[in-house]
């Protein structure tokens, strides 16, 4: 997979900030390039920044700093980071780490938009 | 089990190539019969690994050698995988290699966690050439798994 490509394939605006949608597998190679992305997003100030992983397939402890990252920055500032749609294997690495307990994480965009 | 693992997988310290040897161990993996989770958590536990091996020991150099080694093991009919990963890093103090608290919400530092919390054994060693370091891990199949998910 080549490691220039974007990260987020898909951003939409709602109500009160953005659902970015994050596609293949996050590791050492990739997060950098992701870290950049939501980065340039989170300047935008948004309320909510949803994080839609249903199209992550691989995530190691590269990508989880990257979202313990916005998820810092957002609260900072008050504002509100979630995660959705988690695929069962990616899951794991934020049940094992225990930031399954630190995250707002649902189901899918929907509800994450409530959340 | 002899000394000669069943698969050996000799590579430069590229982070591009980490991909496939996680990929290669899970499929491995679940051809031995482990469930898809535990497979999938396996290939984590070796990708941060090597990550480890890659970042901090060879501090982001992209052309040491790292070797990699996977056997199928059944000890007192238990089986599982054994897999060893050495490297030709500086030896560390063997004490210093430990998991951060997880209460510390930060980026960063969750490699060691993960793996100690996969793998059902995990063993960090100095090479007997004096030279490099040897991380031996064992993850057992859940027989209880295997026959349900057949």
């Amino acid at each position: 997979m080549a490691d220039q490509d974007t990260i987020i394939s898909d951003h939409q605006t709602i109500e009160d900030g953005v659902v970015v949608k994050v596609e293949g597998e996050i590791d050492l190679i990739r997060s950098p390039q992701l870290r950049k992305e939501l980065i340039e997003l989170l300047n935008a100030d948004l309320d909510r920044m949803v994080i839609d992983l249903s199209h992550v397939t691989f995530m190691d402890s590269s990508g989880v700093a990257t979202l313990v990252e916005a998820l810092q920055i957002q609260r900072r500032n008050n504002k509100k980071l979630i995660l959705c749609g988690l695929q069962q294997k990616v899951k794991s690495i934020f049940e094992i780490s225990r930031l399954d307990m630190v995250f707002i994480i649902t189901e899918d965009t929907a509800s994450a938009a409530q959340a | 089990m002899s000394d000669r693992p069943d698969i050996e997988i000799r590579m430069v310290s590229q982070p591009r190539y980490v991909c496939a040897v996680r990929r290669a161990i899970e499929a491995l993996a679940d051809s031995q019969g482990m469930s898809k989770q535990d497979a999938a958590d396996l290939a984590l536990a070796i990708s941060e690994a090597m990550t480890n091996v890659i970042k901090h020991g060879y501090d982001g150099q992209i052309d040491r050698p790292i070797n990699i080694q996977v056997s199928p093991i059944n000890p007192n009919g238990r089986k599982g995988l054994k897999i060893v990963i050495e490297d030709e890093c500086e030896q560390v103090d063997l004490s210093q290699i430990q998991s951060r608290p997880l209460d510390e919400v930060r980026p960063g530092g969750l490699g060691i966690h993960l793996i100690e919390r996969i793998m059902d054994q995990v063993q960090y060693a100095h090479r007997q050439s004096g030279q490099g370091m040897r991380l031996t891990m064992c993850k057992f199949i859940d027989a209880q798994k295997t026959v349900s998910e057949r």
